[in-house]
């Protein structure tokens, strides 16, 4: 799953075996969850 | 069976229907309702969004569209249609909406793929975009009743009331209260004083003249077989259109009963 | 967003939105509403009573 680092705006995989979320280019703790590039499909209701 | 035009105006109709019973009118004002089909958007496949409205809301905000189609009688209902409700050209519409901002999305970026079926409002606006943002849906209208959602509502004000007839009777004084009384100007006074019924179809049947006077003299009683029926259509199709095929599928219903009767017997 | 439909009734009142607001600028909202052809009291309290916020909560996006 990409993240991306609200502070150096890279694209960042997280390494869920490491404990604590942190961006490795910059240090950084806020990422942000990208929207999947997938189709959503949805009903209009 | 009788019915009187009384007033016809684009989305808006009223007419008088008389020699029915009321449960007959009661018929045609939940067909209006809820049982005329009309197209709407029903599902959405979203490729991009960047806007702030999330993407349920846009589904919603989109469904909620009236759609008007000049061939509606040539779709079919997608559980009637012959490809048992897969989706085909005979009970889908396909649609687009690509915008790229900033500026407002309205109800006429929507382009279907048929040329007959359009936004019933072109200048409904759906969501608004920033610098930069984007917007990309593709998806299908379909037909479908009232009853399914509301968004496939074909009338939106659908009603109707007894004719009432106002009787006043040799013992009014001519005191003029039960005329400043009524909120609707039905009654009026004569050259001799004496009350008297002008515009007895506006007349709501609200009993304050009755009250209000003293000498007991006016009378107010429906007329049980006539009713002043009025409906609003949501803009899918003119007024006159919505009452016509609610009193079809009426019809229809009917004779389907009728044959599911004959079977039984 | 002003709501596509009337809560109640259902009938479209986000079509006439934007003249509306232009127009309770300089004309009470009573005399627009009616010149706009919406006369039922559940459609008219859409408009009267809808605060757009979108404007201001998308620069925060």
């Amino acid at each position: 799953m990409a993240y991306r680092c609200t502070r150096c705006k890279k694209t960042v995989e997280v390494d869920y075996e490491y404990s604590g979320i942190r961006c490795p280019y910059c240090g950084h703790r806020i990422l942000m969850k990208e929207r999947p590039t997938t189709v959503k499909r949805l009903k209009a209701v | 069976m009788k019915v009187e035009l009384l007033e016809l105006e684009g989305d808006r109709i009223r007419f008088l229907l008389s020699g029915a019973t009321m449960a007959f009118a009661n018929g045609i004002r939940r067909v209006c309702m809820a049982e005329v089909p009309c197209l709407a958007i029903d599902e959405i496949a979203l490729y991009d969004n960047t806007s702030v409205l999330f993407d349920e809301q846009i589904a919603l905000r989109i469904g909620l569209v009236p759609l008007k189609a000049e061939n509606l009688d040539t779709f079919a209902r997608p559980e009637d249609c012959e490809c048992g409700g897969q989706g085909c050209p005979g009970c889908r519409v396909d649609f687009i909406l690509s915008v790229e901002g900033p500026g407002m999305v309205y109800s006429r970026d929507i382009h279907f793929t048929d040329p007959g079926v359009t936004a019933a409002f072109d200048n409904i606006p759906l969501v608004v975009l920033g610098e930069g943002e984007k917007l990309v849906i593709e998806g299908f209208a379909t037909k479908r009743i009232g009853s399914d959602h509301a968004k496939w509502n074909s009338g939106t004000l659908c009603g109707y009331k007894s004719l009432p007839s106002i009787e006043i009777s040799g013992a009014c004084n001519g005191c003029g209260k039960c005329v400043k009384e009524c909120p609707r100007q039905a009654l009026i006074q004569d050259e001799g004083g004496r009350a008297k019924a002008t515009n007895t179809l506006n007349c709501s049947l609200c009993k304050l003249c009755i009250e209000v006077c003293e000498a007991g003299a006016v009378k107010i009683i429906p007329i049980l077989d006539s009713f002043v029926m009025t409906a609003e259509s949501s803009g899918e199709m003119p007024a006159k259109e919505l009452v016509a095929s609610a009193s079809q599928e009426i019809r229809k219903r009917a004779v389907e009963f009728e044959a599911k009767l004959a079977e039984l017997s | 967003m002003i709501p596509v439909r009337c809560f109640s009734c259902g009938k479209v009142i986000a079509n006439v939105w934007e003249e509306y607001r232009e127009r309770i600028k300089t004309e009470p909202p009573g005399k627009v509403l009616d010149d706009l052809g919406v006369d039922k009291c559940c459609c008219r309290r859409m408009l009267l009573s809808h605060v757009e916020i979108v404007d201001i909560l998308r620069r925060y996006q």
